[in-house]
């Protein structure tokens, strides 16, 4: 057994010193902050799109990146607003929005440094690991706004917010997706996205068989 | 391109069944009114007694081990059970002897279950010695993903091992 479980644990040890590293890495100011700013910029108008009855800005909280600020408000009640400033001949309106934060290192971060190892770690090519690292990222990418959306659909229907009024049997079929989308799931979503991306029939047996070793 | 990966995805499909079956169940409420809460109270009692081993002044409030300064609560998704499932299914679907396939669930499961009280007493320690933030990380990220790859690693050591043991001449 001893002869499975070493080259098993060295893998392991990589894992967790790449994984280590790339989270440290993560955590300084600087490269916190531009994950987040890269990952707000096309996350903004994709959520805009997909919840059109509200103006929707992502923010990051000061100098928190770990954090995503979602500020909101309805568009209905901001064209109201308006049309009420103009009848009453106000050059000034003021809207009140609300907001709603998310964490980005639980959200994204985290998760994306865990395939990102996993791919370094694949017994392929630098080309295929490239190609895994940038398909595999798109497709988590898509994952976590698609999170980001059922978070803000639920939190729209609120009867306080109320920007959405959803179909009951809807919102329950939504609210019981979200339930599901633990952090669990996010750990799942790489594994799948990884091996279907990085192992085919001839280098599994290379990955299994010699406890995960690589050319890496 | 798919031919190459047919066996695999095949595998992963069948890998995803299990662990849409084990989430069915996981989510419902019968295991929620049935199982979890024993699960998890155990899981603190059993923590709590390590803790007192290691000269800590504990004590098991529901599912939450505490002392004065600080205190860890065991939810739905700290109990192990999904790196077990990974495991598990992993195993369930691999192409082995049924002999072969019981001996790699009941180490798989007895090291994880074992790990995951470890990892629990770890979180207190690391939630009473350092600050928020190193307690989060090492939640989520030795929590969820470390522990995932232990599963994943098990579950290779245990593919190695059916593999060697059949390309083994015939006795």
């Amino acid at each position: 057994m001893k002869v499975f479980i070493g080259p098993a644990l060295k893998y392991f040890a990589l894992f967790l010193l790449i994984y280590g590293i790339l989270t440290g890495i993560s955590m300084v100011p600087a490269v916190g902050e531009f994950c987040n700013r890269i990952y707000r910029k096309p996350t903004e108008p994709i959520l805009a799109a997909m919840l059109q009855k509200a103006y929707i800005q992502i923010k990051a909280d000061g100098d928190y990146y770990e954090i995503l600020r979602i500020e909101f408000a309805s568009k209905a009640q901001v064209q109201e607003q308006m049309a009420t400033a103009k009848r009453t001949g106000n050059a000034m309106v003021t809207i009140t929005g609300t907001q709603n934060e998310v964490n980005f290192q639980n959200l994204f971060t985290g998760f994306f440094l865990f395939l990102v190892t996993l791919v370094l770690l694949s017994p392929v090519g630098w080309k295929q690991k490239v190609k895994s690292l940038v398909i595999g990222t798109i497709l988590y990418y898509l994952f976590t706004v698609f999170k980001l959306y059922l978070v803000e659909l639920i939190f729209f229907n609120e009867p306080q917010i109320a920007i959405y009024q959803t179909n009951s049997i809807l919102l329950s079929i939504v609210k019981g997706i979200r339930y599901c989308m633990t952090l669990s799931i996010n750990v799942l979503v790489i594994l799948v996205i990884w091996a279907a991306l990085v192992l085919k029939k001839d280098n599994w047996k290379a990955l299994v068989g010699r406890g995960g070793m690589t050319n890496f | 391109m798919l031919k190459d990966r047919h066996p695999i995805l095949k595998y992963l499909l069948g890998f995803m069944g299990c662990m849409a079956v084990f989430y069915l169940i996981y989510f419902s409420s019968f295991y929620q009114n049935h199982f979890e809460k024993p699960l998890v109270y155990g899981q603190a009692v059993i923590g709590n007694l390590l803790l007192h081993l290691l000269g800590h002044d504990t004590k098991v409030v529901g599912s939450a081990i505490a002392s004065t300064y600080f205190s860890v609560d065991i939810q739905n998704g700290c109990d192990g059970l999904e790196p077990i499932a990974i495991l598990v299914s992993g195993i369930l679907i691999y192409p082995a002897s049924r002999k072969q396939k019981v001996t790699g669930l009941a180490w798989g499961i007895g090291v994880l279950a074992i790990l995951n009280l470890f990892r629990i007493v770890g979180l207190y320690l690391a939630g009473l010695n350092f600050s928020k933030t190193v307690f989060e990380i090492l939640h989520v990220q030795g929590g969820f993903i470390v522990f995932a790859m232990i599963s994943v690693s098990l579950l290779f050591i245990w593919m190695n091992w059916v593999m060697a043991q059949s390309s083994k001449p015939a006795q």
